[in-house]
């Protein structure tokens, strides 16, 4: 209970909800959209670089067994929310397959919240991990977009989509970020390091106002998205959430860790993702995936979600 | 500044006009000449010295009306998500050129697939007539049903024609 409300208290949280009310109030609040845009661009090479210089002092064994876990599950989730969709949810191919694409890829922030969250309680989780996000976040999608391909009712470019999926910005900064930092190496890093490191929980501060801002336009829409689409989106998480620690723990991940993960892989996506779906499937209806991940999940993960899989992970650790 | 053809103005010129006999009373004078050149020659009272500038201001409006072409701008209006497609298709199409503008708005789909790409944009480009035709045609069979799409056409004149395929 305490490392719930621990959680509400993080000024991340607290920004998020900030967002929300803003709008909610109707406030004249607003990011201007560089800067929404600057934010991300360094928080996602931020990650990627200290995620590379971190992987540079990781033993190669060490992290196979992430690896492969990762690649598992990024597999295995966009088939298991397209079949509850699909079959439980009655939605049509489209749609259950857009919407899959967005939970089978990651969201890069939740990652983050959850980073912060573990390192709040006092523990440090691997360090490899962002290069878990940027693996996990292209296999998801491809999977969830070959499905109406298999089923012959495409529509839209799936050479178009792909080419978004691996050339997005996301994708682009992520891994640049990774081999820079990893070529780097921990000494030549020292000199960036004041920059993209104690600016980070700053910049991610505004980056969750501005996200409280764009889910709390979302929230109109929920009415519309029906009851499943709610239940859909704070279930398949943490079923998710759950399959992730178990997977996380067998290949060797910390508590913290495998919080993390869990964390990550419970997730939506909902910067790369909707451009590849877009593209792809056009007869999804965007009001549709977006508010599911960014509406429902997103808020979710961050308040309960992350405290969720940390305790699954203690728990679990407990068992072993 | 062109002289428009309206009832009133023309109407005012011609009173003003009737008076010194200079110009007569015509109904196509509007298309002779400009309005400022109109309101120029009018300060003249040396009657050589008039027609002297009359001469001039007709040759200069050939010289100007010489350079001016009729082509047609194809305005596009989309989300974000599609501006490299457009330009791709507009090029396909045969437009030689053409002018890109962020815009922000609302409509019936409201809702956009990705604010972080940036809102919609605004794809401009003048060309012939049947390069437009062909746009149109394309962008309404590829992009209409399923995207927020708004397409249209006026008709413009331009300098340099030949830069547009004119």
């Amino acid at each position: 209970m305490d490392s719930l409300l621990s959680n509400f208290a993080s000024p991340i949280v607290m920004a998020f909800a900030l967002g929300i009310i803003s709008r909610l109030i109707k406030s004249d609040l607003e990011l201007p959209p560089a800067l929404y845009k600057s934010i991300s661009i360094y928080l996602l090479l931020a990650i990627g670089l200290k995620g590379g210089v971190e992987l540079s002092k990781t033993p190669f064994d060490q992290v196979v067994w992430p690896v492969a876990g990762t690649l598992f599950l990024g597999v295995l989730t966009p088939i298991t929310a397209f079949l509850v969709l699909r079959y439980l949810g009655r939605f049509d191919m489209s749609n259950a397959a857009g919407i899959a694409a967005h939970y089978g890829s990651v969201s890069v922030v939740t990652f983050i919240a959850a980073i912060s969250y573990v390192e709040s309680l006092g523990l440090q989780p691997e360090g490899f991990l962002p290069t878990l996000v940027a693996l996990l976040e292209i296999p998801g999608i491809v999977v969830a977009l070959m499905i109406p391909l298999l089923a012959k009712s495409g529509g839209g470019s799936l050479k178009k989509a792909f080419h978004e999926v691996f050339t997005g910005s996301s994708i682009v900064l992520l891994l640049g970020g990774l081999l820079i930092g990893w070529i780097a190496g921990p000494e030549k890093f020292v000199s960036v390091e004041p920059f993209f490191v104690h600016g980070f929980q700053g910049a991610l501060v505004l980056f969750l106002l501005e996200l409280g801002i764009i889910t709390a336009s979302r929230l109109q829409d929920l009415k519309k998205a029906g009851v499943f689409l709610i239940f859909f989106g704070v279930m398949v998480p943490i079923l998710h959430g759950a399959i992730a620690v178990l997977v996380g723990q067998m290949a060797g991940l910390s508590v913290a860790g495998t919080s993390v993960f869990a964390a990550m892989v419970s997730s939506g996506s909902y910067i790369a993702a909707p451009a590849a779906v877009r593209i792809a499937l056009p007869k999804a209806s965007p009001s549709l995936y977006l508010t599911a991940s960014l509406g429902i999940t997103f808020p979710f993960n961050i308040t309960l979600g992350i405290p969720l899989y940390y305790l699954m992970a203690e728990w679990s650790a407990g068992l072993w | 500044m062109t002289f428009p053809i309206g009832q009133t103005l023309s109407g005012e010129l011609e009173k003003i006009q009737t008076p010194s006999g200079q110009f007569g009373i015509s109904e196509t004078l509007s298309h002779k000449l400009t309005w400022s050149h109109y309101v120029e020659l009018l300060k003249i009272d040396e009657d050589l010295e008039r027609q002297f500038y009359i001469k001039q201001s007709e040759q200069h409006r050939d010289e100007n009306h010489m350079e001016m072409k009729r082509g047609v701008l194809v305005t596009i209006i989309s989300e974000r998500i599609l501006r490299d497609d457009l330009i791709e298709l507009i090029r396909e199409c045969g437009s030689k050129g053409h002018t890109i503008t962020s815009v922000v708005g609302d409509g019936s789909r409201g809702i956009r697939a990705s604010d972080f790409e940036g809102r919609n944009v605004k794809i401009e480009t003048i060309v012939n007539a049947s390069v437009a035709d062909a746009i149109v045609d394309r962008v309404s069979g590829q992009y209409l049903e399923d995207y927020a799409v708004i397409i249209y056409t006026s008709k413009v004149d331009v300098v340099r024609g030949a830069k547009y395929g004119l």
